[in-house]
């Protein structure tokens, strides 16, 4: 070893021979970076299905996300006037619902009428068009509630009039035979007491 | 003179305690007999015999629901509808029998019993040993019917009827085949003409 050591520390003093044989020989041995390749059986590298469609993915998934939003505003937009109308007087929405008990859940509220403002009268249309959702979900539930409600009394009321139509009949019978028998004593007498008459 | 201000005292509060007593159970009494409701249970125990039951309960609120559906276009349906306006119950019980003798007087006596309060009004009372009896029972509160009652009795069958509210017999009578409900099987007998 050389007393200027300063090759080893940057490489500005006189080179060693032997160091710089030894650096040939580390030096095949640096790193250099390059992507890595395992080969062989079972080493295959495989992408997932949502790496390689990441793109195409978020393209649907957006398409997918603006047809919802579609989807929900025709929803309330076709809602709006229905829900008014439930809101309404309590023999309109007993109209709507036929034969329904009335109803404990709460309900859209109608859209305040303000002819005065034209701004105000916009935000109050712009508030109403971002109506919740969750009320008109739970509108749809509970005007689905009704109308198994509904179907559940027609079905007993239908029973019900065929019950009602046969006690009415075997009453009308029953009394017609009274009266039949009434008149038949009637007629009886008439012919008994008739020789006395004459 | 204070022995016997004493037991006036001690007795006062007995006589008026079953006095109210009295009071009470005869205001009950009157509400009993004044029940246009006629009980029927009591038969529920010949449906076993009974080859064929009618068992029809239509309280009010059910009358409401089926007033409805009763369409007033229809012609039968709108004579039931006019009917039953105004009407609060209509219950009819119906036993039919393979054989005559199933049912004894026991079993009448139940509802015969409850109708024979000041209350009910026997009008009509048929008997005949071949085609059974009819007996027609109505209640009067101020002057108008307020309750109906027939109780039928033939030897192969026994029918109660109990309808509590304003009824109107003459159009009631007309109902009989105006439905196009099909026939039941009511025996009604033909009256009989003499030449």
């Amino acid at each position: 070893m050389n007393s200027n050591d300063d090759y080893l520390w940057d490489k500005t003093g006189e080179p060693d021979p032997q160091i710089q044989q030894l650096e040939q020989i580390l030096g095949t041995l640096r790193y250099q970076p390059r992507p890595l390749q395992i080969t062989g059986p079972g080493f295959e590298v495989k992408r997932s299905f949502f790496r390689r469609n990441l793109p195409r993915l978020a393209i649907a998934a957006t398409i997918a996300m603006l047809l919802f939003g579609l989807g929900i505003w025709l929803g309330l937009q076709r809602e709006r006037p229905q829900a008014i109308t439930a809101s309404g007087t309590p023999q309109q929405k007993a109209n709507t619902i036929a034969q329904s008990p009335p109803s404990t859940a709460p309900e859209v509220p109608a859209a305040p009428a303000n002819d005065q403002n034209q701004g105000q009268a916009d935000t109050s249309r712009n508030r109403q068009s971002h109506a919740p959702i969750l009320a008109t979900y739970r509108l749809r539930s509970e005007r689905r509630k009704d109308q198994q409600i509904a179907l559940k009394n027609l079905k007993e009321a239908q029973a019900a009039k065929d019950q009602l139509m046969l006690a009415l009949r075997l009453t009308s019978a029953k009394l017609n035979f009274a009266q039949r028998k009434t008149q038949d004593l009637n007629q009886k007498d008439t012919v008994n007491n008739q020789h006395k008459i004459g | 003179m204070k022995l016997i201000s004493k037991t006036l005292l001690r007795i006062a509060p007995l006589k008026f305690a079953s006095l109210l007593v009295l009071i009470v159970l005869g205001a009950s009494a009157t509400a009993m007999a004044q029940n246009p409701r006629i009980q029927m249970s009591q038969l529920d125990a010949l449906a076993a015999k009974a080859s064929e039951t009618v068992d029809v309960n239509i309280d009010e609120g059910l009358m409401q629901l089926t007033a409805k559906f009763l369409s007033s276009k229809d012609p039968d349906e709108a004579k039931a509808k006019d009917l039953i306006n105004g009407l609060k119950g209509i219950y009819v019980k119906s036993f039919e029998f393979e054989a005559a003798g199933q049912y004894s007087e026991a079993d009448i006596e139940s509802v015969r019993s409850q109708l024979r309060n000041s209350a009910w009004n026997r009008i009509v009372n048929v008997n005949s040993k071949k085609e059974g009896g009819v007996e027609v029972y109505l209640m009067h509160t101020a002057g108008q019917i307020s309750a109906l009652a027939i109780l039928s009795t033939e030897p192969k069958e026994i029918t109660i009827v109990n309808i509590i509210g304003p009824v109107d017999l003459e159009k009631l009578t007309e109902l009989e085949g105006h439905f196009g409900v099909p026939e039941l099987g009511i025996e009604v007998p033909k009256a009989r003409r003499k030449n």
